[in-house]
């Protein structure tokens, strides 16, 4: 069976060559960074090498790029460090209503430790009110936490005037971009951020690594602490061999952005248009301004894990919301908050492409769908009805 | 067209999908003052927004363009012999 890879929301393939550079770190550069000796320096070699690719994809000094375990640790370390560096009167954390649960909980467990929380609302199609925010930033705040792109949706956040409203506030400012990198450039002066979190492996670099960009001169105390690995910044011995495939995979994101956004347009309209024809079907989060390659689709009254596990059967992988959040029961707090109509809210599919899906591969998919959407509204009668046959 | 080396083919506004030609095309149609303005004619601007500076780039050097021709027609008129108004 022909596997049809359209998850990459989720985590993405890895790139050969960055395969190959943690093949050759793991298996030949295994010394420790940190030593003084020749394979000692053959590591850090590797480690910086990385460093300053990373540094070009957001347009960042290489000092201020700290390698973590994955976007999750990044957000985590953000958020707590600057919260923990904040001066008492201000321990105040503005975030949205979509954020990924990494924001979520952190958020969670520092309200339930005094921490004051703003959960920011957003409209139907997923956007963010800036009068609101400027409003919620009278009161001293230490952090704003928002994505640049939703990872359910697509859906990107005007995060440069965000970051605009909070820094004349007094505020840092956090970026969640694991969802936008190679889709759209990342410069992290533009946009105006104190720290920007990224996730190796949705950039087709492997698991286990990431980033945190944390602004020279940022108020932040480090998460985990011990030796003073990452410039003080996050101790513990670098993962070399992720690293090693980071490097890779960022320098080729940093390279090509148009060709490949152009193609994920390209890409989404074939989606949208197809997936469109099947009745009682919604496109959830506005049309314009989401990231290319990223589309939610409703199908009304049928529920979205069995499109996903029906298609599953024919070889292709999709996700009923975020992949974090899918073993988790309920609808999605995204969707939630976008006010997706109840009838159409458990019936959301996510599709997800990368650079290397094909047109006829996108076809192929959505051809399988609508005969599993058919199938399963077939075996459920108020489901037929809803669609209004 | 104006002084800065900007390649109209390229993407201005990456989320919005607007090449920095249709952001200029669109300033010198509508003689555009602001990034709202642009942004709600042709969509540019209206992403994560970093592309601002960029858009507003180009609005100023649309204007200081426009106001140097007029004012070199302004004096072509003058020494030619017009009133120069």
């Amino acid at each position: 069976m022909t596997v049809i890879y359209l998850d990459n929301n989720a985590t993405t393939r890895p790139l050969p060559a960055a395969v190959d550079a943690m093949l050759r770190a793991l298996r030949d550069e295994y010394g420790n960074p940190s030593s003084i000796h020749g394979l000692g320096e053959s590591a850090r070699k590797i480690v910086d090498e990385a460093r300053a690719r990373v540094a070009e994809l957001i347009g960042a000094r290489e000092t201020e790029v700290v390698f973590t375990a994955g976007a999750t640790e990044s957000t985590n370390a953000a958020i707590r460090g600057c919260l923990d560096a904040a001066p008492a009167g201000a321990r105040r954390l503005v975030t949205t209503a979509v954020e990924h649960e990494a924001t979520i909980e952190v958020a969670r467990h520092l309200a339930q430790a005094g921490v004051e929380v703003v959960t920011l609302p957003v409209d139907s199609g997923g956007g963010l009110d800036l009068a609101r925010l400027e409003s919620e930033l009278r009161k001293p705040t230490a952090m704003l936490s928002l994505m640049l792109a939703n990872n359910e949706t697509g859906v990107i956040f005007p995060v440069a005037d965000a970051a605009r409203l909070a820094r004349a506030a007094g505020a840092s400012v956090h970026v969640d971009a694991v969802q936008a990198v190679g889709k759209i450039p990342l410069r992290v002066e533009e946009l105006g951020v104190d720290f920007l979190s990224l996730s190796g492996h949705k950039f087709h670099a492997p698991k286990g690594v990431g980033v945190l960009y944390v602004r020279r001169g940022a108020r932040y105390r480090p998460l985990i602490r011990g030796a003073g690995h990452e410039g003080g910044r996050r101790a513990g011995t670098e993962n070399v061999p992720g690293i090693a495939g980071l490097g890779v995979a960022a320098a080729h994101m940093a390279s090509g952005i148009e060709a490949r956004s152009a193609h994920l347009r390209r890409l989404t309209e074939v989606l949208e248009e197809r997936l469109l024809r099947i009745p009682g079907t919604r496109i959830n989060g506005r049309r314009d301004g989401r990231v290319p390659g990223t589309v939610n689709v409703a199908f009304q009254g049928i529920e979205g894990a069995a499109v996903v596990l029906t298609a599953a059967r024919e070889g292709v992988c999709l996700s009923a919301g975020s992949a974090c959040a899918a073993a988790q029961f309920g609808g999605s707090h995204v969707l939630e908050a976008m006010a997706v109509p109840f009838d159409h809210l458990y019936g959301a599919v996510r599709w997800s492409c990368a650079e290397t899906t094909t047109e006829s591969e996108i076809v192929a998919a959505a051809g399988i769908v609508e005969r599993a959407v058919a199938y399963l509204r077939a075996m459920d009668p108020a489901a037929a009805r809803s669609e209004g046959r | 067209m104006v002084n800065v080396p900007r390649d109209p083919r390229k993407l201005c506004c990456h989320c919005l999908n607007v090449t920095f030609g249709k952001v200029e095309e669109t300033v010198r149609a509508h003689g555009c003052r602001s990034v709202a303005q642009v942004t709600e004619l042709c969509r540019a601007g209206g992403g994560c927004r970093s592309c601002h500076p960029d858009i507003e780039d180009i609005i100023r050097d649309v204007r200081r363009e426009t106001r140097s021709a007029g004012l070199s027609g302004w004096l072509q008129r003058l020494f030619s012999g017009g009133n120069g108004t």
